[in-house]
């Protein structure tokens, strides 16, 4: 999508993982508790969460723009014909998501229980542009903006990445789908219904609302 | 009958004459011409029916007026049918006309029959001047005699006169004349000449109130050029559309509100008067985006506020100089609604690289987004090494702007320590220091002698290749000593630094060793080393990202 991954706002190291390792073990009722990952364990973990933090961030957030009305009101086709480029300027926008890096490990083909982290994304945009057509959002320009990558591990918080000055691409093309917005619904309904075909899109269940 | 019956109908008669010719005479007075209006006084006074008050006052001495021949010949007739004045059976003769004859003129003894005694019944409105007979009638009295009745005009009215034909000028003098006023109205007429009067309203010889007003149709030509109208305002191009029917529409644009954009039929064209020009008017709702690349974001910003539009800014990384607009959207001369956002993109620069220290190609090759300008300076620092940039480092700098690099051209060398040396280790010395040449006082001297000191002296600066004067004494065996002790020591301490220094190497831990249990710590030691032993369990990870509820916040919003 935009070639930005969440991977060049954060990254995991080994010490990250043990430490997420042992809020896990305090977390956990005693005597249930996992082997703790550490050392060069802990490493291939980091390895294999970056991996998998080379998700798009605007992928991530593509629903968020499906939160603004102005957004939501150009899926009316009685206002925004077919085929023409409907521009929605939004100013101080603050946009983001939580999402769930999971470290699943197994010995000897017996599975440990997961290390399930969460990874709070803000971004901050002083200016940003939606060009939207048939009720599908098609571009993104993006102006200045920040953003910040909070990780924890349930309460406790385990590493924090400020990026002041992101630098995005002046245009982000969503490709030839881009983001729908459903027509004809509501507000939490236009949200849902984005929300349900994103993650068709990304192949992963929904989360419980 | 006898003779005093005669004599005393004959004075009843007299003073019944008498009695009625004075109220009549005063009654038919006529109306002295400076009471009337101006314009009528000459056709009042030509038709009689006023009299100048010279005049008036003549003839109301006189009253008595000479009958014309016709009155004269019926009241001969009147008397030759009943000359003794007996009338057993009496009837009314016959009246003469009086009819446009002022009142005066009837009261005439001569004028009516010796039977009919004149009276005024009433004053009737009527275009005829004031104190004209305008009807009469007989009526009989009694046995002899007959009321001669007359209405008289009041002069109340005024006659329309006939205008059909005339220009629209003659016929507004015409009705001014009259004390009427004119409400010409241009009408398309193919039954008249173009410019005159066709219709008119009431009709010519009507009786109508003094200053009413006569509606007049003028003739125009049946189709009339169209006037050309576009550019001008709305409210000075009716006036010249007043006879056609006039139907506007508003269109968005950007020409000042009211101005009129089109017109159909065009300027020029030939159309029937009262038929329909449409005009479409500008409403003024638009304005255009002026060109705004290449000036700064305050020039940018100052522009689109005189038009009124609104500004957002985007970064960009353009070349152009830091501040400056590199592209607009929507793009120059896009028509726009007042208050719409235009999005400029404004060239922020670029980073520049931290390259000091590095070598000139290293840091050419970090700065290839900029034109990079290399200077030499003399330094003791490794030639190509970068000892300055400008602009420094971490600084935004438009890209393929300049960055001034000072480099290293390792031309000055630093005089190394050469006490105690021999002359032929001193000459390697300066030698690998940087090609400088050891000059001694008495040329080469033999090998007991050793370096007392250099001129330029140890660690001073001088340039690459320069020559340095040495001066050398001979070796003593206290000197030998020292110099060997201090060698030692020298060897023995970088040994023993080295030896510190050392990692502890790293053995691989044999399979049989390693046990695994559901509560043991991975050791730290690399997966490799473990990969030959069969009974050490597979390690499996993998790790997956789990998406969660995307979330918006915004403090001000808009859209376009």
């Amino acid at each position: 999508m935009s070639g930005v991954s969440l991977r060049t706002l954060f990254e995991f190291s080994g010490a990250i993982v043990e430490r997420g390792a042992a809020e896990r073990a305090k977390q956990q009722p005693e005597g249930a508790g996992p082997p703790t990952l550490v050392g060069f364990v802990a490493e291939a973990g980091a390895k294999q969460l970056n991996e998998v933090l080379e998700t798009d961030v605007f992928e991530l957030l593509a629903d968020a723009w499906l939160s603004f009305k102005q957004v939501r009101d150009c899926a009316d086709a009685a206002t925004h014909p077919s085929g023409q480029d409907t521009i929605v300027t939004l100013h101080d926008v603050e946009i983001g998501s939580t999402n769930s890096p999971v470290l699943h490990s197994t010995i000897g083909g017996v599975a440990l229980p997961e290390l399930r982290f969460s990874l709070g994304l803000t971004a901050k945009f002083k200016t940003v542009q939606l060009v939207v057509r048939d009720a599908r959002i098609r571009t993104l320009r993006p102006g200045s903006g920040s953003a910040i990558v909070k990780l924890s591990y349930g309460n406790a918080k385990l590493a924090e990445r400020s990026t002041p000055q992101w630098r995005l691409p002046v245009e982000i093309p969503l490709g030839a789908e881009g983001i729908a917005i459903a027509r004809g619904a509501r507000n939490g309904d236009a949200v849902q219904a984005g929300i349900a075909q994103r993650h068709q899109s990304l192949d992963v269940d929904p989360p419980s609302a | 009958m006898g003779s005093f019956e005669r004599c005393r109908r004959q004075v009843r008669r007299a003073l019944c004459l008498a009695a009625l010719t004075i109220p009549l005479g005063t009654l038919a007075q006529p109306v002295p011409c400076s009471r009337l209006p101006q314009a009528e006084q000459a056709s009042a006074r030509q038709s009689g029916a006023c009299v100048d008050d010279g005049a008036a006052a003549a003839e109301k001495k006189a009253r008595v007026l000479t009958p014309d021949a016709a009155v004269r010949a019926a009241v001969a007739a009147a008397a030759a049918a009943n000359p003794k004045g007996t009338r057993p059976s009496f009837q009314c003769g016959p009246l003469p006309d009086f009819a446009a004859r002022q009142m005066t003129y009837a009261q005439a003894v001569q004028a009516l029959p010796r039977d009919f005694r004149p009276r005024v019944t009433k004053r009737s409105p009527s275009s005829a001047p004031a104190g004209v007979i305008v009807a009469q009638s007989a009526e009989q009295l009694d046995g002899n005699l007959c009321w001669a009745s007359f209405v008289l005009s009041d002069g109340s009215l005024v006659r329309v006169p006939p205008l059909r034909g005339l220009t629209r000028d003659v016929a507004a003098q015409r009705l001014q004349a009259s004390s009427l006023r004119m409400d010409a109205r241009e009408q398309p007429s193919d039954a008249a000449a173009v410019g005159r009067v066709y219709d008119q309203r009431p009709e010519a010889n009507a009786d109508v109130a003094r200053g009413s007003v006569v509606q007049v149709a003028i003739a125009l030509a049946t189709t009339i050029p169209v006037p050309d109208v576009v550019g001008r305002n709305l409210g000075e191009a009716s006036p010249n559309l007043s006879l056609f029917t006039v139907n506007t529409r508003q269109k968005e644009s950007v020409r000042p509100a009211g101005e009129v954009l089109a017109q159909l039929p065009l300027g020029g064209i030939q159309a029937r008067p009262g038929s329909e020009v449409a005009l479409t008017v500008s409403d003024g709702s638009l304005v255009e985006v002026p060109d705004l690349v290449a000036n700064s974001l305050a020039k940018a910003q100052v522009m689109l506020d005189q038009a009124d539009l609104r500004v957002a800014t985007v970064e960009d990384t353009a070349s152009a100089p830091l501040g400056t607009v590199t592209t607009q959207q929507p793009s120059p001369r896009t028509e726009l609604r007042r208050g719409s956002v235009v999005t400029l993109h404004v060239s922020a620069g670029l980073k520049v690289p931290d390259v000091v220290g590095r070598q000139l190609s290293d840091a050419q090759a970090s700065l290839r987004s900029f034109v990079v300008d290399a200077e030499r300076i003399a330094s003791e620092r490794a030639e190509g090494e970068v000892l300055k940039q400008s602009p420094p480092a971490d600084t935004r700098a438009a890209a393929r702007s300049h960055v001034t690099l000072s480099v290293s051209d390792g031309s000055i060398v630093t005089v190394p320590s050469m006490h105690g040396m021999t002359l032929a280790d001193a000459r390697a010395a300066l030698q690998r220091t940087g090609d400088l040449h050891a000059a001694t006082p008495k040329g080469d001297e033999p090998g007991t002698m050793i370096i007392e000191a250099s001129l330029p002296r140890a660690g001073e600066r001088v340039k690459r290749a320069s020559t340095v004067s040495l001066t050398l004494v001979p070796l003593t065996p206290w000197r030998a000593w020292a110099a060997g002790f201090a060698t030692l020591l020298l060897v023995g301490g970088a040994g023993l630094y080295r030896w510190r220094q050392r990692k502890p190497p790293r053995h691989a831990p044999q399979a049989d060793v390693v046990q695994f249990s559901p509560a043991m710590e991975f050791n730290v030691r690399p997966i490799e080393a473990r990969a030959g032993g069969p009974q050490i369990p597979e390690i499996g990870l993998r790790a997956e990202l789990v998406p969660g509820r995307a979330w918006a916040k915004q403090h001000n919003e808009e859209s376009t």
